[in-house]
């Protein structure tokens, strides 16, 4: 099975993704603390508003000209406000419109009413961080917005990686659906090797008309590192981690997602399939080699015996002894020992 | 970048189009359902019977069979999502629908639960205006359903065609059509409509086929415990499902 299935993908979340752990992702604030404690480089909180009281406590006009405000609960950037600007009476948001600080107080009354959040839910806080810019590498890929990384991850091993350009057409969005272009990296060269649109095979930004295939990312081996943390800093087994490369802060981990799309199969023009079962494969032995040693190990301390490590060595060993034991009417005919 | 605009001026656009044309399908339904039901004596009525009987005639199935089959149905719904990968509103919205078919009759039944989707559905956008809870949106809903069918129950003088069943089944469909029409837009919402019909259709026609009458009055309990084991064979599954031969195609030929 070289593809990766939804039957499959769902099979593989139930037995690794702990009911727990999906839902702490969830939460952004949590989920940043967590990936901070083992070592994940994170978006910094410059506020997190809780209720109704803090809120009305906060300094708005204390915020910095650039930030992002979102629900900590929020859906597919559902409720996310981007200000790159002050202006007279408030800030300016990427769009270009004014966001006075009476509306920015509507919108986070509306965060914490659970308006913007993920379904089930009847309150939420705001979580306000500052804005990221887009590396210099990748702004000069795309015409704006800002793209992200994928990497789907199996515990520590990572096995797929994809980058998503925002499009004219995205409006953006790092989103394959809405027209972003997603584009396969290479783990050892941190290259493209393959760019996908919608679903035809692409070889430059339909936008900016960069070229895309060989295109290096910065930072690549720091991005992967953070990958591969994050499942064992929030107890996901199988995650596909959404990073970003901040222009001055680097490699940042956004998201962590429990139930990873599949898409990034026909942007790599590979299926994840064959590596998962390879990653399990190897495990397995793993297991099974250090088992057989512990074993070996506990015999050795019982029984005095001491684990076998040349077995035609032991066998030679063996022979010799039985040889010079057993004489006479016993002589072999051939030496054991030749 | 995510951007809190929502309501884009084409969104909207697109609203008004796809309501309109919502409104005109309803408009052509509703002839049909008239040409169907209207018990005068016309030269449409008259010609309809002649083609194809009797178009409110029931299915006439013992109380049993309805109950025994719905484990059928529940194989087929299996069988449609983890194996051929279509989607559908709900989990078992298909077989509950056809469940509501069965009580009404081949014909009318179909035709009668489409219909009051139809005028739910036109409802919904107008319910929207009022911000209700969820509850006292569905509630609204199931009422409006009720007045469309009492009111085609009344005008068509059969009370039969109209059963208490399918109502709140038609009401979760309605509002989870909207959903998925605001989410994913109107392609993808007509494609899992015509899923989910299509599906009930074909689990109609599979349960009240002569043979599986047959086996259900013989050995009752044949159906369901077969169907329990089908079910965890195919709930076993875990090989590609039909539709996603397309969707990795490119996937497949990289590997």
């Amino acid at each position: 099975m070289a593809i990766l299935g939804m039957n499959r993908r769902n099979a593989l979340i139930a037995r690794l993704n702990p009911r727990e752990a999906i839902k702490g992702v969830n939460q952004k604030f949590e989920t940043k603390q967590r990936l901070a404690a083992a070592g994940v480089p994170v978006p910094p909180t410059l506020a997190l508003i809780g209720d109704e009281a803090k809120s009305a406590a906060f300094d708005y006009a204390s915020l910095p000209d650039a930030f992002a405000i979102k629900p900590n609960r929020g859906r597919r950037g559902e409720g996310v406000i981007l200000v790159d600007g002050r202006v007279k009476g408030g800030w300016r948001k990427l769009s270009g419109e004014v966001l006075t600080e009476k509306a920015l107080r509507a919108h986070v009354t509306r965060i914490l009413a659970g308006e913007l959040s993920l379904e089930g839910g009847n309150s939420d806080a705001a979580l306000i961080e500052p804005l990221i810019r887009a590396h210099p590498d990748f702004a000069r890929m795309v015409p704006f917005g800002l793209p992200d990384i994928r990497i789907i991850c199996l515990g520590d091993v990572p096995l797929m990686a994809m980058t998503r350009l925002p499009t004219q057409e995205s409006g953006g969005r790092a989103n394959l659906h809405q027209g972003a272009v997603g584009a396969a990296i290479d783990f050892r060269s941190g290259t493209i090797f393959r760019a996908v649109l919608g679903q035809d095979e692409v070889f430059e930004h339909p936008s900016t008309n960069v070229a895309l295939i060989g295109a290096g990312l910065p930072f690549w081996r720091e991005t992967v590192a953070a990958a591969r943390r994050c499942s064992g800093a929030l107890g996901l087994g199988y995650v596909g981690v959404d990073l970003v490369i901040d222009a001055t802060r680097g490699v940042q981990v956004l998201e962590c997602n429990a139930y990873p799309g599949l898409e990034i199969q026909n942007v790599n023009g590979a299926g994840l399939g064959s590596r998962i079962a390879l990653v399990e494969r190897l495990q397995r032995e793993r297991a099974r080699a250090a088992r057989r040693a512990g074993t070996e190990a506990a015999h050795s301390r019982t029984a005095g015996m001491r684990p076998v490590k040349d077995p035609r060595a032991a066998l030679r060993d063996a022979g010799r002894r039985i040889a010079d034991r057993v004489t006479g009417a016993f002589l072999l005919p051939v030496s054991l020992a030749a | 970048m995510r951007s809190d605009d929502l309501t884009l001026p084409g969104d909207i656009a697109l609203q008004r189009a796809g309501y309109a044309l919502a409104a005109a399908l309803a408009a052509t339904f509703g002839a049909i359902v008239w040409a169907l039901f209207d018990r005068s004596d016309n030269i449409v009525t008259g010609t309809v019977i002649a083609m194809i009987g009797d178009p409110s005639r029931p299915w006439n199935l013992p109380g049993m069979h309805l109950l025994l089959v719905m484990p059928v149905g529940a194989s087929v719904v299996v069988f449609v999502r983890s194996v051929l990968g279509w989607k559908t509103f709900g989990l078992f919205t298909p077989m509950l629908l056809a469940l509501a078919y069965l009580q009404s009759g081949p014909i009318a039944g179909p035709v009668i639960s489409t219909a009051a989707i139809m005028i739910g559905m036109l409802a919904v956008p107008f319910l929207k205006l009022l911000s209700l809870s969820r509850v006292g949106f569905l509630g609204t809903l199931i009422a409006i359903v009720v007045s469309a069918l009492g009111a085609m129950a009344l005008e068509f003088d059969q009370p039969a065609l109209v059963s208490a069943f399918p109502v709140v089944v038609t009401a979760l469909i309605v509002e989870r059509w909207w959903n998925d029409y605001e989410a994913d837009g109107p392609k993808k919402a007509v494609r899992m409509t015509i899923a989910t019909l299509g599906v009930a259709l074909a689990i109609q026609l599979l349960v009240a086929a002569p043979p599986v009458v047959r086996l259900a009055a013989e050995v009752p309990l044949a159906l369901p415990l077969a169907s329990i084991a089908l079910m965890i064979v195919l709930g076993r599954y875990q090989g590609l499902r039909l539709s996603e031969l397309a969707r990795f195609r490119a996937a497949q030929q990289g590997a």
